[in-house]
């Protein structure tokens, strides 16, 4: 770096966009370019499979605002999901987060890793083991239902409409509170010590270091988790394909399960552009609004 | 968020603890987590050692040992011609990835140019985009430059495909890093590539060993992109092979879970190797600076 | 569009069958130069069968295909667990035609559809592809499909178990697939339990429905079904009580119900449905039976909690190896009987769903064809059928396995299957999550289900049709 007459500043500005110039290529290249090109074949009747295709408007989209009642119900199962799931993903990983990080070191480690591990496990080995788990006739609940004598609440985890997302949400909590917690830990780990310390000397109590501390100190891991977690909620598709098929009926089917059939088994791929478009918006459109809430002032 | 907090060496964590009754509850109900998590785990592993029949009749017990599952997931999963592909591939790409992160984070969180934060906003939407969007254009894209049956085929949309996120978590991180550091730096002389080496990313490696540990993860276990983009068998990653263990009416669970094994074990030897630096913070950012 | 795909298409044909024709004639000329360039043992074939040759020199009828000279075809197929079947199929095809070069790309099955679509969308489709017989009208709507008929000659099509088989793969009156292999449900029962107990093999359905009785009062479950995904098998058999329900008020040849567009079933539908929720009430399937898959359904029945068990014949190999594993009894099997009033036995609505497609935009259709045409000959079919138990379209096979030849026996009355002539998309998925949201519920109704059934059939063919 030469030091010119311009300021510091402005020096440090202009090299931001160098810094910024891999990305924004990267991205505009294997990411704009392929949404842009997905809106423009959303108003066609494309089939994704042949060359062929003729404009038809708006009408993709107005056939999902006024008669795809099933995209609707499903959109529904997805916000009730992402709002359950992520309320119980965020808590539980922030807490595990606290109480990790205030053991002893070699539990420290020890919880990090073992409560990430599913983090990293493949998906299919995923639903071996959870079907196992929930399913009826020799599953793991249901023997330790009737082991205990709670015979009676035995029932088909993933098949009866009462419980079947409530299975897909403590699977999907199993599989990413991890993650959460990682991110709330590693962000906690900037918090320095004897601050908090010096707190306790004061008397204050757990509760009261979550309260002014740990909490307020981790707002940006606070506003990640939450963006990461509703979205990837809203826009879930495996973890339901595994383990209910959006069954029993359709009481667990998720717009993204309406989008594969729409492209992959109608051949309206068009439309399942323009269904899969309407889901991008919305989920961009929540993740501003939390942004728009939780992204720290500056001053600046 | 103004409070930066100071950087102040950490005392000696955890010098007058003792085991109180909160702490006992507290070590129970991570013990009681750690159960429940880990459990699911240990029955992958058990059923990697059963025949098919007994993982089916006995799910939860074992009655067969039958460790040459994994002999032949490593030969019907062609793990041996599959490996080195998937290692070159998931390292190429992550070393790639780290430097664009890295720079765009520092970017975002420090360097801070006009309109930085719309910027930040727009690319974050690439986040939410499907597989349906991206497959057939980035296909046709990557075709188009000519390198289809490379590597490249492969490493390229990776790498595109890990940065948002990574930026995302990264630039939270450096958002957050004490200026103090950097103005004591720079009156001493050093350039911004000098403190942005020496300073700044030795306090952000907990969360950079965080982002390796979760892109090494998306990379490793790709399984759909690489399987429609490389007809080759000499560039064929560890996940197609698993194609060998499934099918409609017929499924070996033992040689596939073998499998499934096989696939992780390198990704929790990276987990291992990367979760020790979440040790070093702020704190060994402001030894070293 | 369609109309230019359609005359698109009718150009095509006719240059295909024009070459066909001339290369046809010509070919008893170009063999020998081809073979010479080749092994010595590729001549046996193509002396095989001089009769298949004479006829096709005819204007118009389809003569047997001769592949392009270095033809090249890249293959996909879904059947890692049949890698042997594959490969010896694919060396009988070579052998047939020297000089075919053949690249072959492995899918999971539940990721083919996709697959197929990013192929073709990038222009990289492949040449010969797995397609579900469901699937044919669908991509025949968007002109994916190559039409084989200008090379069916006499002698191929003889081999075929029956009518159905080709026309099930059919689409406009063009044979646009092959069949290989054949999936319907059948009941498999416990030989040593009915024996012990005295059962008989019923009849009739009436008969059934007194032994499921029976069975009950042991406390057993009569028959394990496994109804997920979307009801599976419970809806298989809804659909086995629908056929004679169907048979009995003098449907079963209705066009509209053989191309799958009734849309009017006037409580017949309701009927079906309501028969098999009062089955699954009583407990004929067990109570869990929409929460168990295929493997929890196997393994209820293997470890003698339940008397028979619904399945596919594609199942049996894994089933037999369970059962081996667990208490080893006999397995005996019978299909869904008619009921008592019934004047038919049984339907089995059995068809062959696991097929072919060549691409409509291949470099080398007479290749594609005469690769089908090695696949459904008698040494290929016979792999498939005793190397693999599955049940093939051919009439030229000996089952070694008496269980499987006891439901290959079925398959040859096929006739009254339905085939829908569009694109039945994701019909099939809806109606029988209908099915299972009826049987769960304590308020919906069987005419509300079948009010929903024909709503979303007719949805499913405006939608295909639009």
């Amino acid at each position: 770096m030469q030091r010119k007459p311009l300021k510091l500043e402005t020096q440090r500005k202009i090299l931001g966009y160098f810094f910024l110039l891999p990305i924004v290529v990267m991205l505009t290249v294997f990411m704009f370019y392929p949404i842009v090109k997905s809106v423009v074949m959303s108003f066609t009747n494309w089939s994704g499979m042949t060359d062929d295709w003729e404009w038809v408007g708006l009408n993709n989209y107005i056939r999902i605002f006024t008669n795809m009642p099933e995209y609707w119900r499903a959109m529904k199962v997805n916000v009730i999901y992402a709002l359950i799931a992520t309320a119980v993903q965020l808590t539980l990983g922030f807490l595990l987060a606290v109480l990790v990080i205030n053991m002893r070191p070699r539990w420290q480690s020890f919880y990090k890793i073992a409560l990430y591990l599913p983090v990293i496990i493949p998906a299919a080995a995923i639903s071996v083991m959870w079907r196992y788990i929930y399913t009826p006739e020799y599953g793991l609940i249901n023997q330790f239902l009737r082991a205990i004598g709670l015979e009676e609440l035995c029932r088909a985890w993933t098949a009866d409409p009462d419980t079947a997302l409530g299975a897909v949400i403590v699977t999907n909590t199993w599989r990413y509170a991890g993650f959460t917690m990682v991110l709330y830990y590693v962000a906690m780990l900037d918090i320095p010590k004897d601050v908090l310390e010096s707190a306790q000397i004061d008397g204050a109590n757990r509760w009261h270091l979550i309260r002014y501390f740990y909490l307020p100190l981790t707002r940006g891991t606070t506003e990640i988790n939450l963006i990461l977690t509703i979205t990837g909620c809203l826009r879930a598709f495996d973890i339901f394909y595994l383990l209910t098929s959006g069954g029993p009926g359709t009481s667990t089917k998720v717009v993204s399960m309406w989008i594969m059939e729409t492209a992959f088994q109608s051949y309206k791929y068009g439309r399942a552009l323009a269904m899969s478009i309407v889901l991008f918006v919305i989920v961009v459109f929540t993740m501003v609004i939390f942004r728009l809430i939780l992204t720290p002032r500056e001053k600046e | 968020m103004s409070s930066n907090p100071i950087p102040v060496p950490r005392a000696k964590p955890h010098a007058k603890r003792h085991w109180t009754v909160g702490a006992v509850v507290e070590q129970i109900l991570l013990l009681l987590m750690a159960v429940f998590v880990l459990y699911p785990l240990f029955f992958v592993l058990l059923t990697s050692f059963k025949t098919n029949s007994d993982v089916i009749l006995n799910p939860f017990g074992i009655s067969t040992f039958e460790p040459q599952n994994y002999i032949t997931a490593w030969f019907t999963g062609k793990v041996g011609s599959y490996l080195l592909n998937s290692v070159i591939t998931t390292l190429v790409t992550l070393v790639i990835q780290v430097v664009i992160i890295v720079l765009a984070a520092y970017a975002f969180g420090k360097l801070k140019p006009w309109g930085y934060n719309a910027l930040l906003s727009l690319l974050l939407m690439t986040m939410f985009v499907t597989s349906e969007m991206t497959t057939v254009p980035n296909y046709i894209t990557i075709r188009d430059m000519g390198l289809m049956g490379t590597r490249w085929s492969l490493i390229i949309p990776y790498v595109a495909s890990g940065l948002i996120t990574g930026t995302y978590i990264l630039t939270n991180f450096v958002r957050e890093l004490p200026k103090e550091l950097d103005e004591a730096a720079r009156i001493d002389g050093a350039g911004i590539f000098k403190i942005l080496w020496k300073v700044d990313l030795p306090m952000i490696t907990p969360a950079l060993a965080t982002l390796v540990i979760f892109n090494f993860n998306g990379v490793w276990s790709e399984f759909y992109w690489a399987l429609i983009v490389i007809k080759d068998e000499a560039l064929k990653t560890l996940p197609l092979g698993l194609i060998n263990f499934q099918s409609q009416f017929t499924s070996d669970y033992g040689v596939l879970t073998a499998g499934l094994v096989i696939l992780t074990v390198p990704v929790v030897a990276v987990y291992l190797f990367f979760s020790r630096y979440f040790i070093a913070g702020i704190s060994a950012g402001a030894v070293k600076g | 569009m369609t109309k230019k795909i359609v005359s698109l298409l009718m150009v095509f044909v006719l240059v295909l069958a024009l070459t066909a024709c001339t290369t046809s004639t010509e070919a008893p000329a170009d063999e020998p130069s081809a073979a010479a360039t080749a092994a010595p043992e590729a001549q046996e074939p193509a002396a095989e069968d001089p009769a298949a040759e004479t006829p096709a020199a005819e204007s118009g009828s389809p003569a047997k295909p001769v592949p392009e000279e270095g033809a090249v075809l890249h293959f996909m197929h879904i059947y890692p667990e049949h890698a042997n079947a594959i490969e010896k199929s694919l060396e009988i095809i070579q052998r047939d035609n020297p000089g075919m070069e053949i690249n072959v790309s492995v899918v999971p099955w539940n990721e083919a559809t996709k697959s197929i679509q990013t192929a073709a969308a990038t222009d990289e489709m492949y040449d010969i592809f797995f397609q579900w017989s469901t699937q044919v009208p669908g991509y025949n709507d968007i002109g994916l499909l190559l039409d084989l008929t200008p090379y069916i000659d006499d002698e191929w099509r003889s081999w075929y178990i029956n009518d159905a088989a080709l026309e099930e793969y059919s689409d406009d009156g063009k044979v646009l697939g092959m069949p290989l292999r054949g999936t319907a449900v059948f009941v498999i029962y416990n030989v040593d339990m009915f024996e012990e107990n005295g059962w008989e093999i019923p009849t009739t359905q009436e008969e059934l429905v007194a032994l499921c009785d029976t069975i009950l009062e042991t406390g057993l479950i009569p028959i394990s079904a496994p109804g997920t995904p979307n009801g599976f098998q419970v809806e298989s058999i809804r659909g086995r009580v629908f056929d004679n329900i169907v048979y009995m008020n003098g449907l079963i040849e209705d066009p509209e119900r053989l191309t799958d567009r009734k849309t009017e079933w006037n409580g017949l539908y309701a009927e079906s449905a309501e028969i098999v929720k009062g089955w699954y009430q009583k407990g004929y399937f067990g109570e869990n039976a929409f929460g168990l898959g295929r493997e929890e359904g196997q393994t209820i029945f293997v470890t003698e909690d339940s008397a028979m068990l619904l399945c596919n014949n594609n199942e049996l190999v894994a089933l037999r190896e369970l059962n081996e594993a667990a208490n080893n009894f006999e397995i005996g099997s019978f299909s869904w009987p008619a009921p008592a009033a019934s004047d038919r036995a049984m339907f089995t609505a059995a068809g062959f769903g696991d097929g072919w497609g060549a691409w409509s935009g291949t470099k080398y259709p007479q290749a594609c064809a005469a690769f089908f045409r090695s696949l459904a000959g008698q040494e290929a079919m016979t792999i498939w059928a005793n190397e693999e138990l599955c049940i093939v379209p051919s009439n030229q096979v000996e089952y070694a396995d008496p269980v499987q030849g006891a439901f290959a026996a079925q398959y040859e009355d096929g006739g009254y299957k339905v085939v829908a002539d569009y694109n039945t998309g994701n019909k099939g998925d809806l109606t029988g999550q209908a099915f299972v949201d009826y049987c769960l519920s304590d308020t919906m109704t069987a005419d509300e289900l079948e009010t929903q059934v024909e709503e979303i059939t007719a949805r499913t063919i405006a939608d295909a049709e639009e």
